[in-house]
């Protein structure tokens, strides 16, 4: 057997079904968005969403996971061309940026479990927090995924078929976790409050 | 928090169980497991334990590991039913039964969510395992070592929902748990918790299992198996796949939120701030609808393989019975709503999902009706297996006819949640799915072990279940037209008493036919060498029945190219041989990891139930951890080499 | 993935990718903050029809969908699962909100509701 084919075959397998899987992520956070569409009117004595939402923070969160996904694929082109050192700079670039997200993420909950404002309060609440809060779960472990996958290139000359099959598919959960950001980004944050 | 708070969470003794029933299972269950222990020891299998099975990643001996733990699960589920069925017959009329209330909300909420995820399921998987790589000319599946957690993640669930037994009780609250009863208002104790971890944690193996497989299907078919010329149990198998990965992350949704609103003190479901209980129901009944379809499919084309097979003829009408799987694919998602017809949606609403229900029944009726003609003019042989085709057909009848009673909303307001409707999903359950998996494991045991299983208690099993079933659920039908709802322990009416008498005559003679099953293993077992068989002792039609029994560990020695439907039986009947050519095979090596890994998920859970933080944390850090190690290991596999492969088939020769 | 794609048609695609969704979120941003339209049902359709056409163009230009071989799993997959997720979120938010309508506050007004779907002859 071919051994080419079977790098590619391989490759086919994981890259669907790692597509196949985020699918059913997909589906996870749908039924989060269902439940949280369906539960913004349950306020209670809480706020309701345009008393603490701030589009401006949002936006910045938002521009700084898009540069995350850019990057992300600028580092796995590197990688494809053997291009190993400006690959890991992509990576660590994508690492930095996703933790930014995940700092200003955290400062914002921290803010409104401060004021008072925390998932104990209302069922809005419970189920913003939940939504959000499943996202950056995601971005964590993305995170630690790039980190280890940082490391691993790091350690060789070159880059591996394995280790460029990896790399695709951490471009591929972080795209899509860019992708649920703006959906997130846009019910949440933008028709919550606006519309 | 003081430190030892901290360490002991929520523990105390006061969750050590009370009640003689639960006090006798806490007792036997460890005791069954250390005697199990002990006589590895005795027989120092422990190694050839460790290798040929737990660190496996051939989907084979997995399947094997499924179905005895489901196996083994059924005789706990059926222990919960005499108790129901003793309870029921006795408390009549102010005459007190042998279980006390609390224990009988534990037992029929257990009864229902074993028998569902750790027979039902497990079956399932299990066969799924066994036989679909064979039947697709695979050497394995997709992704073998995702194979193994997803077990070990099921195993791991199947220790924590017997572990409450011990220390901490079971939930109260119906396999479903609905809040505001499951809520932390009315069920602060463990129970609940401990029903929300085991199903979230066998649920995380039962989606990796639909990917798993679903991959399988799509890029390990043999060269030439076009998917037009699958055996329809592969496109069963491929459906429910695709059910299974759609339907699942809803469940894990709604219990992850259950369980937040338990233990962060969240409001997704509660009565207060802002909270909707019946969002729960609504979500649920999202992933339930799609999961009893996900129990029957696979069933239905264990069917496909078997009718053809014994009525030696090609099944009936392939294109529309691939046509109704898909059908029943789609539709399965749109009629959830008819679980709680009587929750308050409206006429338009009911009406909706009520027509979607009856127009379900279109294409099962179509498969059932192509499994008919393909007997019609067949030369059929009535071994055990077609036994329990012959017992599905008119059990499953009559519980599809009630179903279809029930789509209409009307009537339904008349019979939700009476002996009525418990009757009904019995009925499709056990005609349906029990059945057929019952049917799958006498067929394919010759292929797996080499040996058969004796064929006269199969038959008397088939027979026994078929004779309980009408027993113990046709006059639940009465009962419920009679007003009996469900889920009592007792009643004031005593003309409903010789109902639930014969119901539990029906229960005991069910009984007989699992002790025949289980008498049928044993017996087979000890007469293995006088039972042994070939490669093809039913004079199959698919390729499985084209390897040595027991198949290699490697299924095929040569990857057979595919060029018709029923290949196999093509190449007997045109006395051609496989135009496959010899090459190296690679296999994956075995690997513990999944087996850690479920140890670990079962402590997460362990910790969230018990409010062990620091288990949580740490068993958090330990899958990361493991999931890393594995990801480093780029020696995961061995290669057998041509020239000894035809060593292999010459010294078989 | 296409091997035979050149570094710079890849580095292209994903320049164009990201300023692309910049556009979108620049769109969305100024559409609410600067107040283009008063009716919220308008701003909800304007605020999902750029995330999805955002979507759209991230799908193409990072995630590379459109270009496997045939068969194309992955946008078989994608469009299938996103009909189902319509399905069961339209579907429940559908029943959730007759369910939510039919929840009166007290049994008077429940009553008069009822009596009214009788006039209507439901």
């Amino acid at each position: 057997m071919n051994s080419r084919t079977a790098v590619a075959e391989k490759r086919d397998k994981a890259e669907l079904g790692f597509w196949i899987y985020l699918m059913t992520d997909l589906m996870l956070f749908a039924a989060l968005f269902a439940t949280f569409y369906i539960l913004r009117i349950g306020i209670a004595d809480g706020p309701k969403a345009s008393e603490i939402f701030n589009i401006d923070y949002v936006m910045a969160q938002t521009l700084v996971l898009l540069a995350s996904s850019v990057t992300s694929g600028m580092a796995l082109v590197s990688a494809k061309f053997q291009m190993k050192k400006q690959a890991l700079v992509f990576l660590a670039a994508t690492i930095a940026l996703g933790l930014s997200f995940l700092v200003l993420e955290m400062n914002e909950f921290i803010l409104l479990v401060n004021e008072g404002h925390s998932w104990t309060t209302s069922a809005f609440l419970s189920s913003y927090f939940t939504l959000v809060g499943t996202h950056g779960l995601h971005i964590l472990i993305g995170l630690i995924w790039a980190v280890v996958l940082f490391v691993a290139i790091m350690r060789r000359d070159t880059i591996g078929d394995n280790h460029l099959r990896k790399l695709g598919l951490f471009t591929m959960f972080w795209h899509f976790l860019d992708l649920v950001w703006i959906f997130i980004f846009s019910v949440v944050y933008v028709i919550g409050v606006y519309a | 928090m003081n430190f030892f708070g901290g360490l002991l969470g929520r523990m105390s003794p006061e969750y050590f169980p009370s009640d003689p029933a639960t006090i006798g299972a806490a007792i036997s269950m460890p005791l069954a497991v250390l005697g199990i222990a002990g006589l590895l020891t005795y027989f120092k299998k422990w190694k050839w334990l460790w290798k040929e099975y737990i660190t496996t990643l051939d989907a084979k001996k997995i399947g094997v590991m499924y179905i005895v733990v489901a196996l083994v699960m059924l005789i706990r589920g059926f222990a919960d039913t005499l108790m129901i069925r003793a309870q029921t017959a006795i408390a009549a009329n102010g005459q007190q039964g042998p279980i006390d209330t609390d224990t009988f909300q534990q037992v029929f909420t257990a009864h229902g969510t074993i028998m569902i995820f750790f027979v039902a399921m497990g079956l399932m998987f299990g066969l799924i395992n066994v036989a679909l790589p064979l039947l697709i000319g695979a050497r394995d599946v997709a992704f073998p070592f995702l194979n193994s957690v997803s077990f070990w993640l099921f195993a791991a669930g199947m220790i924590l929902v017997n572990f409450a037994l011990i220390f901490g009780g079971f939930s109260a609250g119906g396999w479903l748990g609905y809040p505001p009863l499951t809520g932390l208002e009315y069920s602060p104790g463990p129970g609940v918790d401990y029903w929300i971890w085991t199903l979230q944690i066998a649920g995380v193996g039962s989606l990796l299992s639909g990917v798993n497989f679903f991959v399988t299907i799509i890029k390990c078919r043999a060269p030439g198996m076009t998917l037009m010329k699958m055996p329809i149990f592969a496109w069963s198998v491929l459906v429910t796949t695709i059910l299974i990965m759609l339907a699942f992350p809803v469940l894990t949704a709604t219990l992850a939120m259950l369980s937040l609103d338990r233990v962060m003190d969240m409001h997704f479901f509660t009565s207060t701030a802002g909270g909707n209980p019946m969002l729960y129901v609504n979500l649920i009944w999202a992933w339930g609808h799609p999961e009893v379809y996900i129990l029957v499919l696979p069933a239905f084309g264990i069917y496909s393989e078997i009718v053809a097979t014994f009525a030696r003829k090609a099944i009936f009408g392939y294109k529309t019975m691939v046509a109704a799987l898909i059908a029943i694919m789609f539709l399965s998602f749109i009629v959830w709503q008819h679980h709680f017809f009587t929750m308050g949606a409206g006429a338009n609403v009911n009406a909706f999902f009520g027509i979607m229900t009856a127009i379900i029944a279109v294409p099962t009726g179509v498969k059932i009706f192509n499994w008919l003609f393909t007997m019609y003019r067949g030369r059929i042989l009535f071994a055990s297996p077609m036994w329990w085709f012959m017992a599905f057909v008119v059990t499953f009848t009559i519980g599809g006819a009630t179903g279809v009673m029930m789509s209409v909303p009307a009537l339904d307001f008349q019979v939700h949640n009476t002996m009525f409707l418990v009757a009904h999903f019995h009925n499709v359950i056990i005609g349906g799915v029990l059945f057929g998996f019952l049917a799958g494991i006498t067929y394919w045991f010759p292929k797996i072990f080499g040996f058969m299983l004796h064929e006269g208690l199969g038959k008397a099993s088939a027979a026994l279940w078929q004779i309980g079933f009408i027993l113990a659920f046709i006059p639940l039908y009465a009962l419920g037209l009679m007003g009996a709802v469900r889920r009592i322990d007792s009643y004031s009416d005593p003309s409903w008493q010789p109902f639930f008498i014969v119901s539990a005559i029906g229960v005991v003679v069910i009984g007989a036919g699992i002790f025949a099953t289980v008498l049928q293993i044993a017996i087979s077992i000890k007469n293995r060498k006088k039972y042994s068989v070939g490669g093809d002792p039913w004079n199959g039609r698919t390729l499985e029945w084209s390897v040595p029994s027991p198949a290699p560990h490697y299924n095929f020695a040569i990857t057979p190219v595919v060029e018709h439907q029923d290949q196999w039986w093509y190449e007997k009947e045109h006395n051609e041989t496989n135009k496959g050519v010899l090459e190296d095979i690679e296999l994956p090596k075995n690997s513990s990891l999944g087996f850690f890994m479920a140890i670990a998920a079962g402590f997460f859970g362990f910790g969230v139930i018990w409010h062990l933080w620091w288990l949580v944390a740490i068993a958090f850090v330990a899958i990361v951890v493991l999931v890393i190690i594995r990801t480093m290991n780029d020696d995961s596999t061995f290669i057998i080499t041509k020239e000894e492969l035809a060593k292999e088939i010459g010294a078989r020769a | 993935m296409n091997q035979q794609e050149s570094y710079n048609t890849a580095v292209k695609r994903y320049i164009i990718g990201g300023l692309g969704s910049v556009f979108f979120i620049l769109l969305t941003y100024m559409m609410v903050t600067r107040e283009w339209f008063a009716n919220p049902m308008s701003i909800a359709f304007f605020v999902l029809l750029f995330a999805f056409m955002q979507l759209i163009l991230q799908l193409v230009t990072f995630l590379h969908v459109q270009t496997e071989t045939k068969p194309r799993w992955k946008s078989i997959g994608f469009v299938s699962s996103t009909i189902m997720i319509l399905v069961v979120v339209g579907g429940s938010i559908w029943v959730m909100y007759n369910l939510n309508y039919r929840m009166h506050t007290s049994p008077e007004a429940m009553q008069e509701y009822m009596l009214q779907q009788n006039k209507k002859g439901f």
